[in-house]
């Protein structure tokens, strides 16, 4: 996180909590939650970049 | 062909240009059943044993042989196109036939300037893409690959062997991560798409007069009888092939390429192939290429 100055934060989940708790199948695995505490979008596998940014930016009008 | 295997090769050594024309009426080998040992002799150019000095030629059908050989190709060099245009045929017919196969798929290439070490696997393919491979040896025996177009997303699924094996990544094919210690993807794995660069190359080259055999015979691959084909390729005019020069082997039973070396403008081997204990139209199911396989670990 240092080395790639991340100061946002980072869960670590080495025994496989979150993982297990959202069924995660595959890495990696990406979900949008939104300010409720709710599900809103959810993607498996690399790409869908420019959706997933959309996305991002409409929750974060609500 | 990935970008990072493609090579811009130098001006050739010396390659007279081919007539167009005569190029395309060459006689093509249409007999399409096992290539047998008669179409390929051990050497061409052996000289025969038996020939015999004669009375010396009258002058005018000296003159007239001479100029012949001028205005014509060297018989050799045509029945060796002749050769290559029908091994070619061979294989694109051969592999029309298959619908799915099994092998033992060996590869090792370059990436980055450095010659990794062979990798292993137990490939299934199913036409048109679908692909599942399974690391046999080390160093990543147990890894699997999954690749199904139109299915998961149209991602590459891969579960490593040992330590790393506890998550399946679901990747772009073609994406960096995947395409890590690769110069292909996934999706460039298999008889057809060897066989399609393999025919692009040889007939481009064929056509411009850019090829220079330098062995076409029998040859044992592997335990197998196949025909070796050994070739430079000298482009022109902005032309660029997949390489310098490439050793491939095509199985005679099988009629399909079970070994490609690839080497590029100095001569450095930069990808090799090989395919052993391969069976053709086995039958596979979709099981065989599906996540949901009990035998498989995604």
């Amino acid at each position: 996180m240092k080395r790639f100055a991340i100061l946002y934060p980072i869960a670590i989940d080495n025994g496989f909590t979150i993982w297990d708790s959202y069924k995660t199948r595959y890495w990696p695995t990406l979900l949008l939650i939104d300010k409720r505490g709710v599900v809103r979008y959810a993607h498996v596998g690399e790409g869908a970049y420019d959706l997933t940014e959309q996305t991002i930016l409409r929750l974060l009008l609500e | 062909m990935h970008p990072r295997a493609e090579r811009h090769l130098g001006a050739p050594h010396h390659s007279p240009d081919l007539d167009l024309n005569t190029l395309e009426v060459l006689p093509v080998i249409t007999k399409f059943g096992p290539l047998s040992r008669n179409d390929f002799p051990r050497s061409n150019f052996r000289p025969s044993k038996d020939a015999t000095p004669g009375r010396p030629l009258p002058y005018g059908l000296l003159l007239a042989l001479l100029c012949a050989a001028l205005v014509t190709p060297p018989i050799a060099e045509a029945d060796q196109r002749e050769r290559l245009l029908s091994l070619v045929t061979r294989m694109e017919s051969s592999y029309a036939r298959v619908s799915d196969y099994t092998a033992v798929f060996r590869k090792q290439e370059r990436v980055d300037g450095k010659l990794l070490s062979e990798e292993t696997t137990l490939l299934k393919f199913h036409k048109p893409l679908k692909v599942y491979m399974k690391w046999i040896e080390d160093p990543s025996k147990g890894t699997e690959a999954l690749y199904v177009d139109g299915s998961n997303g149209n991602k590459l699924l891969v579960h490593r062997g040992g330590l790393l094996g506890i998550l399946t990544l679901s990747l772009d094919p073609r994406g960096s991560l995947a395409m890590t210690r690769n110069l292909h993807p996934i999706t460039e794995v298999g008889f057809g798409y060897l066989i399609d660069g393999l025919q692009r190359n040889i007939r481009t080259a064929l056509l411009h007069g850019e090829l220079e055999v330098i062995r076409l015979a029998e040859e044992t691959f592997k335990g197998r009888f196949t025909i070796v084909v050994e070739a430079k390729f000298a482009p022109r005019a902005g032309r660029t092939y997949h390489a310098s020069r490439m050793v491939c082997h095509i199985d005679t039973e099988l009629q399909l390429p079970i070994g490609a070396a690839f080497y590029d403008e100095n001569d450095l081997l930069f990808e090799h192939y090989s395919y052993s204990d391969v069976k053709l139209n086995v039958g596979l199911t979709p099981l065989d290429f599906s996540r949901e396989n009990k035998a498989y670990r995604f």
